[in-house]
């Protein structure tokens, strides 16, 4: 046995904040995006979408389409009349929603698509779309959700004739004494708050490509966060055999949850492939992503809060009406948003009555799909206003009111008013870092006037985030019909190298980096010695993708089983080859040593290479089978992150004008893997946050029309709307996931816009009790509300 | 969002470039640095014909002194004029404005003339053209022109440049000794067009009384506006809060602002008031530490 020398450190891989291997290529330019794959003989395709939001299609002609030099062909719903249903498994009232690829008697939005062009540029493909004919018939546009609930007329004014009411899905849920709560609460606060509609507006556009070959396989390329289900989705559509059928996401430059859909465009160009035996081309411009990529949040809450005066919440209503837009988006539908939303209402608090309802209501726009924290950003919203208000009416601050209503760290596991389980938690730790670091306490005593003629305001918020979205986290957060669980195959080859095939999917995420960090740690083999497939279904691992806080704990959760499977497998086999103890051995950097005497040692490498090809020095094959690889599954148990976060803002009270200055969050996601890449998540969400919370919203006219759809009038935060956001962590590692690991991703958009909106109060107290009821909070917003003071007092 | 088809030519002239605009007729345009033609393009908003190129025309003094004030020449990119130690000099205002102009990658791009022919009423530049006096030399083929900033600007993107005009250079004028100035814009984003602004120049004499005041909004009617009788109400006055209050509610006379996804009119109505008082101030105040 040949010894090495080396040093036996404990090379944890685990917390530390390793470099994204995902960035080399990103920096240098060299990541393949959709729109980067050329095929020989590729054909491009425009679609021609609805002009109207709601009408009856009566004429279709494309003669004159036709007759252009560059047509090759052009697709409608005569040639493909087929679609999808709202994904609906035991799911309460839902009545599904079929959605059709093209449009066929009539159009429910602005932007659904009607005919697929097919010609030899996207520029030639743009000038024949000009040309087709369509003639409409436009019925009344339901273009706002409490309108579209009032009874019609006439079944043409419904946007689904089948769905009477517009109203898919309903539901109610009381737990304790809600009505005697409220009967002996000192305070009461009641409030309609609305949330906007909003786009994840990420950097990549939507874009497919679909490739039929000889050897009847398809390939698909698709800027998309679950590849492997979209593949299961083509299967079905298209009636292909889902063996031949890969789907390939090479790079994704942002998802958000907007690319957790299954699109029309991700059917029809494979459709299209198939029928013309060429590969073909689309890549969504900004216009088409605004108008057809999933929108999200738009939520009308009607919400009260009964209080005792010493800050203790004694109980909630919230009723949440949700404007989902023209379709059921494919799979998660409209109902992404007010289930969770309502579901994450007790937020830290031990408040056991709760009553709310759930309306999804059609309306002749987009369809909602996911999007960072989805629903619950409107309803933490709500809650978070209510409350800001309720502290200024009692007059105690709001930190006092969490401290107050705070679950204790010994009272976990908690079930909470709406059935969710919390696992672990150290809320007042938390609050505690965020307080002393911000220096809240001390910025509260002082004037909020500055000698700039500026309004000083500064806001705080706590949350609690679901995270690691298997299917009992789906039905915690009350969306039943999701079965998510996921798989990690880890294999070692005969160079003692490690391959991880993961069914997640980073987009942003750098799982390629963390979940290899997993299997270093977990192996004990070097972090350079481990490679992660993902987002090739040719050589990934089913799983359903990443979104929702999901893939550390579940794609982290099954590499770790399947890497400890691995080192279990070679353990017993190097204990046969040393002649050692299988118990007395253990692996680190790569290296196999008998504990306590460290010079009894051998490579991983030359073990590895022994079990492939020494058939005298391994184990008898009928003792130990030579393979060293693993496929795990996990779907585990709910998690729950927590955190808080810290705004500081000045205000101009004569324009409206908000800057913000400070910005601090703190964040308790349990085992850190990597801390610079959950930091990345809190910078990234906090980002987003902002934008939902002062900048955006999707402005659709009574005409159901989409008045910003481009980047000129729709506003999303730039590098100079942020200050240099300032991040901290707590660590209460999950006592019920693998590896104590708790997801982080959407923390932000559940928290950071709520302590926008307490700030922007906090600044303008000296008008009164002037508290934001609906996002976003733009300049205009400010002024009324301090006009609305003037108007009070008068 | 590609645009439909168009003919192509690079002008290496100005002079070739008013040949073409004259030959080529109706449905060319000018091409300069595109920052907004090739968007509308895209969106097929615009459909030009034939586009006729003057962003690689390279001319002699981009930006030059001469008596009266600085020329620039109209396919000067933002950003040179931005940059120019002249301009910081004699035009501190000009300077300070265009910095407001987007983004530097787009300042890199677009022109000073065609910001100006663009006349979109929430863009800095043509605000700046009414607030130093400007005139601008406007040429086609085989004539000349000169026009005062006063008269170009005729509503939404629309100029009385004639369809084969182009403006060939700007000259702004230098404001007289003992001049300040001011420029408060306030928009969504850092970069976004305005959703009001206001600008202000003053000149003041030995006893500190104001003898020439310029004050031009943008973002509150179709087209750039000068407060002509707020600028009178300033005349043969000392500064104070009450004369700057005053003169600021004297704007209301001349604007005609709209209701927009962002901001109804009301407010652009009420911050522009307010805008024109932080430039007024600024204005006073730098005129009164200027020799």
């Amino acid at each position: 046995m040949r010894t090495t020398s080396r040093v036996i450190g404990a090379t944890k891989h685990i917390g530390v904040s390793r470099k994204r291997v995902e960035d080399p290529l990103m920096l240098m330019g060299k990541a393949k995006f959709v729109a980067d794959i050329q095929l020989d003989g590729m054909l491009e395709i425009a679609f021609l979408r609805s002009s109207h939001a709601h009408a009856q299609i009566s004429r279709i002609d494309l003669e004159k389409a036709s007759k252009h030099p560059g047509c090759i062909k052009i697709y409608t719903s005569a040639d493909w009349d087929t679609g999808v249903t709202t994904f609906q498994q035991h799911q309460g009232n839902l009545q599904p929603v079929y959605m059709p690829f093209f449009a066929g008697e009539k159009v429910r939005f602005v932007g659904e698509i009607i005919a697929a062009v097919v010609a030899p540029s996207r520029y030639l493909a743009e000038d024949i779309v000009d040309l087709i004919e369509v003639d409409y018939e436009p019925s009344p546009v339901n273009f706002d959700a409490e309108e579209a609930m009032k009874p019609k007329r006439r079944e043409e004014e419904l946007v689904h004739a089948e769905i009477p009411g517009n109203v898919y899905f309903t539901d109610r849920f009381e737990k304790g004494d809600v009505a005697k709560a409220f009967r002996e609460a000192d305070v009461v606060v009641k409030e309609k708050v609305e949330a906007a509609r909003v786009s994840a507006a990420s950097m990549e556009t939507r874009g497919v490509i679909a490739d039929w070959a000889w050897d009847d396989t398809l390939t698909v390329w698709s800027s998309t966060q679950m590849p492997y289900p979209l593949r299961t989705h083509i299967a079905h559509a298209l009636q292909f055999p889902e063996q031949n059928i890969r789907v390939i996401a090479l790079h994704v430059g942002g998802g958000f949850g907007q690319k957790c859909v299954f699109y029309p465009e991700e059917f029809i160009l494979p459709w299209i492939a198939n029928d013309l035996r060429k590969p073909v081309k689309w890549i969504e411009d900004r216009r088409e992503h605004f108008l057809s990529a999933a929108h999200a949040k738009q939520m009308t809450m009607h919400m009260e809060v009964a209080m005792k005066k010493d800050g203790t919440i004694l109980a909630m209503k919230c009723k949440t009406i949700a404007d989902t837009g023209a379709y059921s988006e494919h799979p998660f539908g409209g109902l992404i948003d007010p289930c969770p939303g309502n579901a994450v209402l007790p937020g830290a608090f031990t408040v056991q009555n709760l009553q709310h309802e759930t309306i999804a209501v059609l309306t002749n726009k987009m369809g909602i799909g996911p999007y960072r924290g989805t629903g619950m950003s409107g309803t933490t919203f709500a809650r978070e206003m209510l409350l800001t208000k309720a502290a200024r009416l009692l007059n105690i601050d709001i930190a006092d009111i969490y401290y107050r209503n705070f679950i204790k760290k010994d009272e976990f596991p908690f079930l909470t008013a709406t059935n969710q389980t919390y696992d672990s938690g150290d809320y007042h730790q938390v609050l505690d870092k965020l307080l002393k670091l911000s220096e809240y306490r001390k910025l509260k005593q002082q004037p909020r006037s500055l000698s700039s003629g500026r309004l000083r305001g500064v806001g705080i918020s706590f949350f609690v985030e679901p995270t690691a979205w298997g299917s009992l986290a789906a039905e915690e957060c009350g969306v039943r019909g999701i079965t998510a669980h996921d798989t990690a195959t880890v294999e070692m080859d005969p160079s003692g190298k490690v391959t991880v095939r993961s069914g997640q999917f980073g987009h942003g995420q750098a799982t390629r980096t963390t979940l290899a960090q997993v299997a270093a740690e977990t192996l004990g083999v070097r972090f350079e010695d481990v490679r992660v497939h993902e987002g090739d279904t040719d050589r990934a691992a089913y799983g359903m993708g990443t979104f929702a806080s999901r893939s550390a704990v579940i794609g982290g959760g099954s590499v770790m089983r399947a890497a400890s499977d691995v080192r279990k497998k070679l353990l017993k086999i190097a204990a046969h080859v040393m002649e050692a103890n299988e118990a007395d051995l253990n692996i680190d950097e790569g290296v196999v040593f008998v504990r306590g005497s460290p010079d009894r040692c051998m490579t991983v490498a030359e073990l590895a290479h022994i079990t492939f090809f020494d058939r005298f020095r391994r184990p008898s094959t009928d003792d130990v089978e030579p393979v060293l690889s693993s496929t795990r599954h996990y779907d585990p148990p709910l998690t729950y992150s927590n955190g808080s976060h810290f705004v500081m803002i000045e205000l101009d009270p004569q324009t409206g004008e908000i800057q913000i200055k400070r910005i601090i969050a703190v964040e308790d996601c349990g085992t850190v893997i990597n801390p610079q890449v959950v930091e990345g998540q809190m910078r990234g969400g906090i980002s987003q946050g902002i934008g939902m919370a002062m900048l955006e919203s999707l402005e659709y006219d009574k005409n159901g029309q989409l008045s910003n759809a481009s980047f000129m009038d729709y506003l999303v935060p730039n590098a100079l709307t942020l200050p240099d956001i300032e991040c901290a962590h707590v660590s209460t590692p999950s006592p019920v996931t693998e590896g104590g690991i708790k997801g982080c991703g959407e923390a932000a958009m559940l928290s950071i816009h709520c302590a926008f909106g307490n700030a922007v109060a906090d600044a303008l107290s000296d008008f009164g009790i002037l508290v934001p009821m609906s996002m976003p909070i733009g300049p205009q917003q400010v002024l009324d509300l301090i006009r609305e003071a003037g108007t009070a007092k008068q | 969002m590609k645009p439909p088809g168009f003919d192509y030519h690079r002008a290496a002239s100005l002079d070739e470039a008013c040949e073409l605009l004259s030959a080529c007729g109706e449905g060319a345009k000018i091409l300069a640095g595109g920052q907004s033609l090739i968007p509308m393009m895209n969106f097929r908003l615009a459909r030009p014909r034939v586009l006729i190129d003057i962003s690689n025309i390279a001319e002699p003094n981009p930006v030059s002194e001469e008596p009266g004030g600085i020329r620039t020449r109209a396919t000067t990119v933002q950003r040179v004029v931005e940059n120019s130690s002249l301009v910081q000099e004699k035009l501190p205002l000009l300077s300070y404005a265009i910095r407001h102009v987007a983004h530097t990658q787009i300042r890199n791009k677009g022109t000073i003339g065609g910001s100006i022919a663009n006349a979109d009423p929430a863009s800095e530049l043509p605000a700046m053209c009414l607030a130093l006096d400007a005139q601008f030399e406007l040429r086609r083929h085989g004539a000349r022109r000169t026009v005062p900033a006063a008269e170009l600007f005729v509503t939404y993107m629309t100029t009385s440049l004639e369809a084969d005009e182009i403006i060939s250079s700007i000259l702004f004028a230098e404001p007289p000794k003992r001049s300040g100035w001011g420029f408060h814009e306030l928009a969504r984003r850092s970069g976004d067009y305005a959703l009001a602004g206001s600008s202000a120049v003053i000149t003041l004499d030995g006893a500190n009384r104001c003898t020439r005041a310029r004050i031009a909004l943008f973002g509150v009617a179709a087209t750039p506006v000068r407060a002509i009788t707020a600028e009178e109400s300033l005349l043969g006055q000392v500064h104070s809060a009450s004369l700057v209050k005053d003169a600021a509610h004297l704007v209301q006379g001349v604007l005609e602002p709209e209701s927009d996804m962002h901001v109804t009119a009301a407010y652009r109505r009420s911050v522009a008031e307010v805008l024109t008082v932080r430039a007024l101030d600024d204005a006073f105040r730098r005129a009164l530490a200027a020799r």
